[in-house]
């Protein structure tokens, strides 16, 4: 397998938890929430393209909304391979971690 | 406020950022950065969210212009690669189109060095835009000089007059020469003004040494330039020196000047103080120069900034009025300095430049760059078929319509940029030439000029933008299925039109050149044969100043005709080629100021000596003492003007005595210039007015001129020991006359070639490519039995419908631009059918001679060669 990058992983565990509504807006919301920080725009799009050049998320235009001006939404949604590098990932992390409690890392400091 | 006002970014800023994101922006970038907008604004306030936005803009912008740059620089590189390769590969083409691009920006460059040089007069003054001449305008008659006495009642009663000057020249006629003694070296001056103290003020000549307020106040004043400075006394100084003048004033040098520029109209070596004249009068009475009578000086004033000229100028003529106590029929006008060089007025103080040339100037360099862009059009689109490839590729990569045309104006541009450099070998190289044409002396600079390279800028742009327009929206038409496909003759045959006629603009460019040319030619061959109704060969002129005549005319003129070289002698005031000065006269009891005749001095043998035919009556004649006092000679248009049948014997006179006669009419001769009419002539004997001899004519015949002139010159001396000899041929004065009509002639013959050469190239280069384009279809021809003169005559046919249509748009214009300049001679040749005939034929004949080696070559090639890949 390809391994993803961080923010990568990160985008991509985004749009899988966002479902029928997973486009720039609430991706940035949803990593702010996990990660704490304000994620430009670039910062997204530039993952979300690089992921879907590698065949795992694939995306399509929405209808136009007043709300946005008359702009579409590119909304994203993740392909099987898509589905089958989370799982990749969540096994690994999944593994790695095991039998590791987060108290043993925090006395370490 | 309600919330929807905030409800969306700034339009600007969208606007910016839309800009910046052109493949993006309009589907959902736009829409992402609206909605977060939203989002913000509701909870952080709408100035916040605003300031969000212009940041966010900001952040983007360095990265934006990077790339720019970065993708432009790749492409222009690979435009200039594409470009230089063509340049190198299709040698022809290059050469035609660089060569004529550089003909046409050399002659525009030269007129621009002219123009530029015309327009700089009078400009380095400090007050120069503050600066004007009174000048006035009798029904249609202009005048630069004004009353003596009107100087100074400007200065007291008008406050917008800051400060007023006279100028006047010194001698009246033309090639007047003025005797200054040294030391006792005598030498001839001829630059010489006389002005007021205040001329110093007004005008920027800057002293060297002297007290510019004081130097030209006191009489017998002079002051001169530093070249007179180290001619006269060399490295001594020359602060109070005397300088004996016409052996009979003593003038105290009371300031040295720098040089007078070049650029401005006023020329002088000595300035005299006006005061001067006071003491030993200007044309005969002391205060020629302070009343309101005479008016033998130019007056210019210095205004307050700001001043409004036009009001002035009804003030002024109040002020005229007031003072001579009558309604003038003079019309006061002012006249900015630096207008004055270029509409230098009768009679003209200084320098005088003329407006035509710079027009004719302006009007060929444009013609010629315009045949250099018409070339480029022309080639550029007719060996389209050379570029269908490339076009079709980079439209397929990714190519719009503008990035095209970009490209090819650039490699217009290009190709202009690199006729520049030529050109500027050229115009270093032809400048003498140019200057001994014009007769200026021109500098040319344009590193060290920033007008000059601002304006060579724009004329790349502009040149490179109008030859490569066409080429370019026509190039980047094709679609590119059809250009890759191969089906590019579609192509080739739409743009075929316009070529069509822009050979035929061509064509009416050197058709009505060639008629203009031979109309000015004509005219000039014509002035320069005219019957002027005298002689004018073999005739030396020795101006008489310093002789005293009245007493020693006659054993001067025995002397002189001792000589078995010399036929005759005779003396008068004026010369018959320019006579000038006259004015009302008196006939049968009636006065008529209407009528102005102007007034000859002459000697018993002047009609003898100059061949002037005499119509009616008898010459002066010395037997009859009375002829002296009251005999007078008219012309045929005097005769005319008056009315009389039988003129011989009416009482006539023109300040005489009552008792002046007339004992003949001469015929019309031209004593003025062929621009003007023959005007009402008297003659009288030059023994009444001794003071107004001039000139000495002596006739001489053709051998041995040299041995002739030195026995003049010791004759003369013996009379006139004041003066150092000198002399002219009459001819070459005559010639002197008409000299810018020549140099105008001459210019336009050759400005005439240089143009055909150019429109010669291009043809050049489009046959060179038609025939290419036919290859086949002359192989086949061949096959088929067509002789090589029938091919030939296939590839010309064209070219004759072209010319003929071209004739009909020429001869109109030429018509219309010869019969204007004609205008300009009272005697004038009639516009001539035959030189439109002849100028067809020869663009023809030229054309046709462009061609034929293309075509021959094409039409004798073997058909095998040209079949073969079939």
């Amino acid at each position: 397998m390809k391994f993803l990058s961080r923010p990568e992983e990160l985008v991509l565990l985004a749009v899988w938890r966002l479902k029928e509504n997973a486009y720039c807006l609430p991706i940035k919301k949803q990593l702010l929430k996990l990660t704490k920080q304000d994620w430009s725009f670039g910062a997204i799009y530039d993952p979300l393209d690089r992921l879907e050049k590698k065949g795992l998320l694939d995306s399509y235009l929405s209808e136009p909304t007043a709300k946005r001006g008359g702009k579409r939404k590119r909304i994203y949604k993740l392909t099987p391979s898509g589905i089958r590098a989370l799982i990749e990932i969540k096994t690994i992390s999944d593994e790695g971690w095991d039998g590791i409690r987060l108290r043993i890392l925090k006395e370490e400091l | 406020m309600t919330k929807k006002d905030f409800g969306n970014p700034p339009k600007f800023a969208e606007w910016i950022l839309s800009r910046i994101y052109p493949d993006r922006g309009h589907f959902t970038s736009l829409g992402d950065f609206r909605e977060e907008y939203l989002e913000i604004c509701s909870q952080s306030g709408p100035l916040k969210t605003m300031l969000w936005y212009w940041i966010q803009i900001a952040k983007s912008i360095p990265c934006y212009l990077k790339n720019q740059i970065y993708w432009r620089a790749v492409m222009i590189t690979n435009y200039l690669k594409i470009t230089l390769r063509i340049i190198k590969r299709h040698k022809l083409y290059s050469f035609i189109n660089i060569s004529g691009f550089a003909i046409g920006l050399t002659c525009t460059i030269l007129m621009l060095v002219y123009v530029h040089h015309e327009l700089s007069y009078d400009r380095y003054h400090e007050n120069a835009e503050n600066i004007y001449r009174v000048i006035n305008k009798k029904e249609t008659d202009w005048n630069s000089l004004s009353p003596g006495a009107l100087k100074s009642a400007l200065v007291d009663d008008l406050p917008e007059v800051i400060s007023a000057a006279r100028v006047c020249p010194w001698g009246d006629y033309v090639d007047f020469k003025g005797l200054i003694n040294y030391e006792g070296n005598r030498y001839l001056e001829d630059r010489f003004l006389i002005v007021d103290p205040e001329f110093l003020e007004i005008f920027t000549f800057p002293l060297i040494s002297g007290d510019p307020q004081t130097a030209l106040s006191e009489p017998f004043s002079v002051v001169l330039t530093q070249e007179m400075a180290e001619k006269y006394f060399g490295h001594e100084d020359p602060m109070g020196r005397i300088l004996k003048f016409e052996n009979r004033y003593d003038y105290k040098i009371t300031g040295v000047l720098k040089n007078v520029p070049a650029s401005s109209h006023l020329q002088f070596d000595f300035l005299i103080s006006l005061s001067t004249t006071y003491y030993t009068s200007y044309r005969g009475r002391k205060d020629d120069l302070i009343n309101w009578t005479h008016w033998f000086s130019a007056t210019y004033v210095q205004l307050e900034k700001g001043c409004n000229p036009n009001i002035l100028e009804s003030k002024i003529q109040a002020l005229v009025e007031r003072h001579i106590g009558e309604r003038s029929q003079n019309e006061f006008h002012l006249q900015a300095l630096t207008k004055i060089y270029l509409n230098n007025i009768n009679p003209p103080i200084g320098k005088s430049g003329d407006i035509r040339y710079i027009y004719l100037f302006s009007g060929i360099a444009f013609i010629s760059i315009l045949i250099a862009c018409f070339n480029y059009m022309n080639l550029s689109t007719a060996r389209s078929a050379h570029r269908f490839k490339e076009v079709g590729i980079r439209k397929i990569v990714g190519a719009n319509r503008l990035h095209l045309i970009r490209q090819f104006l650039g490699e217009s541009i290009l190709f202009a940029i690199i006729s520049l450099i030529f050109s500027l070998f050229l115009v270093k190289l032809l400048l003498p030439a140019f200057e001994s044409l014009i007769d200026r002396e021109l500098d040319f600079n344009f590193l060290y000029d920033s007008w000059m390279l601002f304006a060579l800028i724009c004329i790349i742009v502009l040149i490179g933008t109008i030859s490569g327009s066409y080429p370019a929206f026509f190039l980047s038409s094709f679609s590119p299925l059809n250009t890759l496909k191969g089906g590019f003759k579609v192509g080739a045959k739409k743009s075929s039109g316009v070529r069509n006629s822009l050979v035929i603009f061509q064509f009416v460019f050197s058709i009505g050149l060639i008629i203009c040319t031979f109309t000015v030619y004509n005219q000039l061959s014509y002035i320069k044969n005219r019957d002027l109704g005298f002689r004018k060969d073999h005739i030396i002129i020795v101006p008489a100043a310093g002789m005293n005549l009245e007493k020693d005319y006659e054993p001067l003129k025995n002397e002189l005709s001792q000589y078995s070289q010399i036929t005759d002698v005779s003396v008068s005031n004026k010369l018959p080629s320019l006579i000038t000065g006259g004015g009302g006269a008196k006939w049968e009891g009636k006065t008529d100021e209407n009528i102005r005749f102007t007034r000859g001095f002459v000697d018993y043998n002047f009609l003898d000596l100059y061949g002037i035919e005499l119509l009616e009556g008898r010459n002066f004649s010395k037997r009859i003492t009375t002829d002296i006092e009251q005999a007078y000679l008219l012309n045929k248009t005097a005769v005319k003007a008056i009315g009389w049948k039988a003129p011989i014997g009416k009482r006539f006179n023109q300040w005489g005595n009552e008792d002046g006669v007339v004992i003949g009419v001469v015929d019309d001769f031209h004593f003025l210039s062929l621009h003007r009419k023959i005007e009402p002539l008297v003659l009288s004997l030059i023994q009444n007015e001794w003071e107004e001899a001039t000139y000495l004519s002596i006739k001489i015949s053709s051998n041995d001129i040299a041995d002739t002139l030195s026995f003049i010159e010791k004759k003369i001396n013996e009379f006139s020991s004041e003066y150092p000899f000198s002399y002219s041929f009459f001819d070459e004065g005559i010639d002197r006359m008409y000299r810018s009509e020549q140099t105008l002639g001459q210019s336009f013959i050759y400005f005439t070639l240089i143009t055909i050469f150019v429109a010669c190239l291009g043809l050049f280069g489009l046959t060179s490519f038609t025939a290419e384009q036919k290859t086949k279809e002359i192989g086949i021809r061949k096959v088929l039995g067509a002789s090589v003169s029938g091919i030939v005559c296939l590839l010309s046919r064209g070219l004759v419908k072209w010319v003929l249509i071209a004739n009909s748009i020429a001869w109109p214009l030429a018509w219309f631009f010869s019969n204007r300049w004609l205008q300009n001679f009272a005697y004038r040749i009639n516009v001539n059918l035959w030189n439109f005939i002849l100028s067809a034929a020869l663009a023809l004949v030229i054309a046709l001679i462009t061609v034929s080696y293309q075509s021959i070559k094409a039409a004798r090639a073997n058909p095998v060669d040209s079949l073969r890949y079939e």
